[in-house]
């Protein structure tokens, strides 16, 4: 079924909805899941968690040319947050090492609250991945939105780990550079 | 902000954009022949570099329009992050002092510095360390920063039907070597060469072979060869095994003998583990040698370690290099959950490609821990399955004060020694602790947990693991210095012989 037959039945609240988007993205969601969880059974939770969230959020939402991405938006912050409430020793560790990736494209990293409304933060991190090539977008995204890892990167692109991770540094140079130019307070 | 907030907040990103990162690329072989493209990009890759060689000898603004003009970017040199004009005597080595079992030593040295297999690489031109090229190789003796003398490989080299530029820039250490250049890899197309270590005259190297349309393969990857690095002459250990079939070689390690190299590798959707017998030209899967499905392993002393998970489960044997016959290491038993330390099991073993060690060859862990419910541990040999009480080994609680925390494992490069590290995000490390199976103890070091500092463990070399720290003043990262601390249990034995 098209993706936009699949939002008019959210919009209809027709409960097939459901069984349709588990038929077409059940797989790549769970497996989206398990690649930051890395359990099987949080990965299937986080799955099912997801289709309740988007029966809530459909409507006001209409996501008819982007559903897979509006679900994946979903079950990203879901499993991220059963890594933080879990501490899971291994996906733990990974998403503390993500996230300290990530504090080197902040320029000033503090304690307080993001400065920025999350639509000015929509802006600036879009206005940001519009200014890189494609091929070092998807690295990037690939890293820091799907979570992969860098041999799973390399393998994807068919390039090496080392141009992966030289890629990813100097990526997260730019965002930092980026955001000091745009005058973006993070 | 913080890094974590910045994580979650990326879920902002333009959906087209996220879900064009969706889609599997399709690589095919370049248009117009890859043998011609090769050489294009190498006769650019050598012009570029003669009119970049003779820019390192004009001054910095000269420098930065000859890069701009050959890469076609502008090459900015921020005064922050990287300080134009490195301070030699922000180049130093503090006293090592004992804390508890343990001696630590602090080197504090530029930013554009790294610490890895055994060495410091510091590169002393921001230039340089903007392209990501030349390292000066130094060595800590006796509390002084000794440089190594360095040598360079320029050679093209044909392996099977492909011509290499083999281009590196490398420093003998000890009884291995470290690369302190491998060229520019967003630059150059025919980087040839990564360092996976050994000895300079046997080393073991991953030579980036390019797709090709004879070869059927559709996918560059990663070709483990040995190389002399002195002559650049390529001995291909592979060839003949059935290995240079595989789609992708992704992780490698060979016996000290070098006859076996056991490999993660793809052969067709799924990854796997492999063992070439290199003297025999035999590929085996090491699925089909145990009987079943193989989640991880360790290249022990004649011997694979291969361990299985399932159910909450795990289960391990060995297998004996030659005749592969079994041999079980323990049943299934729990696996150690660390939510639930009171039911006690089997923690995670770091196997082959396990870990990210960037130019050491890595065996995988030769022990396994088995936590009891009192926190104790005893470690179990995987060559031979006995099992060994850890004195000192009490397993850490997670603090349970709602902020984010992990315990991580890393593996020494000889799969001998375990570093547990607990760090609340954004902050220090606040506990180490390693455990040396062969000494059979444990020892911690309660460290300050502090915001002003990002750090990042792993191993220096067998018996050394490094603490990399940067300083935030402010909130704000300081990139003008970089703090090095290493910890190890060897030196203190000497100390104590010494005494």
């Amino acid at each position: 079924m098209e993706d936009r037959g699949i939002v008019e039945l959210y919009l209809k609240r027709d409960s097939r909805a459901i069984e349709k988007t588990q038929e077409k993205y059940g797989g790549r969601l769970r497996e989206l899941s398990f690649n930051i969880i890395f359990d099987a059974g949080a990965a299937e939770e986080c799955e099912n968690d997801t289709y309740l969230a988007a029966w809530n959020s459909i409507p006001p939402h209409e996501p008819a040319s982007y559903l897979y991405a509006f679900l994946a938006r979903i079950v990203r912050r879901l499993s991220l947050n059963v890594c933080r409430n879990k501490r899971r020793l291994k996906r733990g560790g990974y998403v503390v090492s993500l996230s300290q990736e990530m504090e080197d494209c902040i320029p000033s990293p503090d304690n307080a609250q993001c400065r920025l409304d999350e639509e000015e933060l929509r802006e600036a991190i879009n206005g940001f991945l519009a200014t890189l090539s494609d091929e070092k977008r998807n690295i990037f995204l690939r890293r820091y939105w799907y979570l992969d890892s860098v041999t799973s990167i390399a393998d994807r692109y068919g390039i090496g780990e080392s141009k992966v991770k030289m890629t990813l540094k100097r990526t997260r140079g730019k965002l930092r550079e980026y955001l000091i130019k745009e005058g973006y307070e993070l | 902000m913080r890094g974590e907030e910045l994580l979650y907040k990326l879920e902002l990103a333009d959906p087209k954009y996220v879900m064009a990162a969706d889609v599997k690329p399709e690589i095919t072989p370049r248009a117009g022949g890859w043998r011609r493209a090769l050489t294009i990009a190498a006769a650019a890759a050598l012009l570029t570099a003669v009119c970049l060689t003779a820019a390192m000898a004009m001054s910095t603004r000269v420098r930065q329009k000859v890069f701009e003009f050959f890469t076609g970017e502008t090459q900015t040199i921020p005064d922050s992050p990287i300080s134009t004009e490195i301070d030699r005597n922000n180049m130093f080595v503090e006293p090592k002092i004992i804390i508890g079992e343990m001696e630590e030593r602090t080197i504090h040295l530029p930013v554009s510095s790294h610490a890895d297999e055994g060495v410091f690489l510091i590169c002393t031109d921001p230039v340089e360390w903007q392209r990501g090229s030349h390292y000066d190789a130094y060595r800590e003796e006796h509390g002084e920063l000794v440089k190594l003398p360095e040598f360079e490989l320029r050679k093209t080299a044909t392996f099977g039907s492909v011509e290499y530029d083999l281009t590196c820039d490398w420093a003998p250490v000890g009884d291995h070597w470290v690369m302190t250049w491998g060229g520019d890899i967003e630059l150059n197309d025919s980087l040839a060469c990564q360092s996976f270590s050994g000895r300079a005259e046997r080393a073991l190297v991953a030579l980036y072979r390019r797709s090709s349309p004879e070869s059927g393969h559709v996918y560059p990857k990663e070709y483990p060869v040995i190389i002399n690095m002195y002559t650049g002459e390529i001995t291909d250990v592979l060839t003949g095994t059935g290995a240079e079939y595989l789609k992708t070689i992704c992780s490698y390690v060979l016996s000290e003998d070098e006859r076996y190299m056991l490999m993660e590798a793809q052969e067709d959707e799924e990854f796997g583990y492999y063992v070439a017998d290199i003297e025999k030209k035999e590929l085996h899967s090491l699925n089909e040698l145990s009987g079943e499905r193989v989640d991880g392993c360790s290249l022990l002393d004649g011997s694979i370690a291969c361990w299985s998970e399932g159910d909450g489960l795990r289960k391990c044997w060995n297998l004996r290099l030659g005749d592969y016959e079994r041999t079980e290491i323990f049943g299934p038993t729990r696996c150690f959950d660390e939510d639930e330390p009171e039911k006690g099991g089997v923690s995670w073993i770091p196997g082959i490609g396990g870990i990210v060690q960037t130019g050491i060859m890595y065996h995988g862990l030769c022990f396994a821990l088995d936590i009891a419910p009192d926190r104790s541990a005893v470690a179990i040999d995987l060559s031979n399955g006995e099992r060994l009480p850890i004195e000192g080994f009490r397993w850490r609680e997670y603090p349970n004060d709602g902020r984010l925390y992990g315990i991580q494992f890393f593996a020494s490069p000889d799969g001998k020694k375990l570093l547990l590290s607990g760090l609340y995000f954004g902050c220090s490390y606040d506990y180490l602790a390693i455990i040396d199976f062969e000494k059979r103890a444990m020892v911690e070091i309660e460290r300050e947990n502090s915001n002003d500092y990002t750090e990042y463990a792993g191993w220096f070399d067998n018996d050394t693991v490094v603490i990399e720290q940067l300083h935030r003043v402010g909130g704000d990262t300081d990139w003008k210095n970089r703090d090095f601390f290493l910890y190890s249990l060897a030196e203190r034995d000497a100390a104590d012989k010494d005494e």
